[in-house]
């Protein structure tokens, strides 16, 4: 049950679930949780190799790069509310449907 | 840590330091004079990093390897990132006074300039998959904020979100590519990735590798602008302030072509079915005919340079390509050509838009500089010059910019997608010369009052004219200079 096939099919179904939402959710704010989604997929996988494939070899850069990646996704995830609060603040509502200023 | 390594990292401690010092600076000083001092201290900054770069550039023999492997500070890297902070000096010259029309406290727009510059450098001399990520998205994040920068601004604020969603969107395809890569080969450096991709005893994990190349490529493309995921390029730039427009079609486009190019010429040899070069040429002459296509059609000024821009990666690709096709003794000079020249242009053409611009109003349409070269004859004729040159008229260093591409291409023997970039070539001269026309397109029964324009915006656009034409008529200086 454990093992790396399954884990990794457990990340890819992680990362579509997110990657589905980004493109279909109107609510500005589940994308943003869309998007932290498939970052955390990414991390599974990421995880998932290092644990199966080269931990008992004694490496361990897969964890050091999860680290990174989660420091990097909260930087991302605030910088994407501080803009949101922007938005919310000028028009009363966090809809994507509603953000047609530009065209053509 | 030994005196070689504190030189190689000296223009990041210089970005890091000043970037935070500004934003002190801020918190210490009172509001006026803080804004020239915090002006004065980040262009001290930035001139310090160039000099810092062109002396490692000048001392160069030997590709330096630091921290493990983690950078690398060769040649190609530093030229770069010299284009990168040229291109960040103009913005900041341009920046001054300006930047408080838009945002209330100058000193945070100064710094995240610097820390997205800081960002560019380590990403064109980044030589590990961590690095490369780290500083690609210091880069980004500090770009989100730029692009809306403008609180007030609706169209600011759509511009930032478009670009934070669809940037984290690639990069999370682009960390999946890269966590293939690490499932395939346990490593995380450039060199080490290659080696363990061509070894034998990676055979079963080699298509997982090669999958993770392929995904990193499209978030590469996705950064760059090119064919199918440039739908982001003409919205973040029109939405964004003009400042940082310039900014973004310049420095971030040469910070991601420069690793770009780094990862193609370390992983496309290990690619063995010539997947990734043939999507390649695809995407090159896609990106040419779309961009310069649908520029066509814009009556923004600031979409246009947008589609256009697309229209000079598409070039830039090619140039790519072209360097690709002779991998023993890969030539880029044509491709630091392009780019340097790209950035002074370009920065050239936003520093007239910019300057021209009245009253807290951005120039946008084509009426809004109806007659500008009547109403500033040295901004017209400045403005003029940089369409000219973004066309490709002879004397231009634009002109030679295309020239050096295109004869790569034919001396690759690339003839089908030089042919297709010299007819794209031609079509983009039609949307350029347009904006020279409305420049000298007379009202009826007008009198043109006269402007006067800031000393900033007219030291920003000479110094781009003196450069553009310099490089027009004696592009050997600047090749000497890439080299």
């Amino acid at each position: 049950m454990f093992t790396l096939q399954n884990s990794i099919i457990l990340g890819l179904i992680l990362f579509s679930i997110g990657a589905y939402g980004v493109l279909t959710r109107r609510n500005l704010l589940v994308v943003l949780m869309s998007l932290e989604i498939m970052f955390n997929a990414v991390n599974l996988i990421v995880l998932a190799f290092n644990y199966f494939r080269f931990y008992q070899q004694g490496k361990e850069l897969g964890h050091y790069f999860v680290l990174l990646v989660i420091a990097v996704a909260a930087a991302e995830a605030a910088v994407g509310l501080a803009i949101l609060v922007t938005i919310y603040r000028n028009r009363r509502n966090v809809d994507s449907d509603e953000l047609t200023e530009m065209k053509g | 840590m030994n005196i070689t390594t504190l030189n190689g990292i000296l223009p990041i401690l210089i970005l890091t330091g000043v970037g935070l010092l500004v934003l002190l600076v801020e918190a210490f000083i009172e509001r006026d004079r803080e804004r020239r001092f915090a002006f004065i201290l980040s262009l001290a900054g930035i001139i310090a990093t160039l000099v810092s770069l062109f002396s490692q550039l000048v001392h160069h023999d030997a590709d330096l390897l630091l921290f493990g492997g983690a950078l690398i500070v060769d040649h190609t890297g530093l030229a770069f990132s010299i284009i990168i902070c040229l291109g960040a000096l103009l913005v900041l010259i341009l920046s001054h006074r300006h930047v408080t029309r838009i945002h209330r406290n100058a000193g945070e727009f100064y710094s995240l300039i610097l820390f997205a510059t800081l960002g560019m450098h380590a990403l064109t001399i980044s030589n590990d998959m961590m690095t490369f990520f780290v500083s690609l998205e210091v880069m980004s994040v500090a770009v989100y904020i730029l692009a809306g920068v403008n609180r007030k601004s609706l169209k600011s604020n759509e511009s930032a979100l478009k670009y934070l969603i669809l940037g984290a969107f690639s990069t999370a395809f682009l960390l999946l590519g890269i966590a293939f890569v690490y499932g395939a080969t346990g490593q995380m450096g450039f060199m080490e990735i290659k080696e363990a991709l061509l070894s034998e005893a990676n055979a079963p994990f080699q298509s997982v590798g090669i999958l993770g190349l392929i995904l990193i490529m499209v978030g590469f493309i996705f950064k760059i602008g090119a064919f199918p995921f440039q739908q982001w390029v003409p919205d973040v730039y029109e939405g964004a302030p003009s400042i940082v427009t310039a900014f973004m079609a310049t420095c971030v486009k040469t910070a991601a072509f420069a690793i770009l190019l780094r990862g193609l010429f370390t992983f496309f040899q290990a690619d063995e079915s010539g997947f990734l070069m043939s999507a390649l040429t695809v995407i090159t002459v896609l990106t040419m005919i779309f961009g310069n296509f649908m520029a066509l059609i814009q009556s923004n000024i600031k979409r246009l340079i947008a589609y256009s821009g697309i229209a000079h990666t598409g070039y830039i690709l090619l140039a790519i390509l072209a360097a690709l096709s002779d991998p023993a003794k890969p030539d880029i000079t044509p491709i630091l050509f392009y780019l340097l020249v790209y950035t002074l242009m370009t920065v050239g053409a936003f520093a007239v838009l910019i300057g021209a611009s009245r009253g807290g109003e951005e120039v946008e349409t084509f009426e809004d500089i109806r007659g500008l070269g009547y109403k500033h004859k040295l901004l017209g004729l400045f403005m003029a010059f940089f369409f000219f040159s973004l066309a490709g008229i002879p004397s231009t260093a634009g002109f030679m910019g295309k020239f050096f591409i295109f004869k790569a291409a034919i001396s690759k023997e690339l003839y089908a997608l030089a042919v297709i970039g010299i007819l794209t070539a031609v079509v983009s001269v039609y949307y350029y010369l347009k904006i020279v026309v409305y420049l000298y397109l007379k009202e009826e029964n007008r009198r043109y009052e006269k402007y006067s324009i800031q000393w900033n915006y007219l030291l920003a656009s000479f110094l781009t004219f003196l450069l553009v034409l310099f490089l027009g008529i004696f592009p050997q200086f600047g090749f000497k200079l890439l080299k």
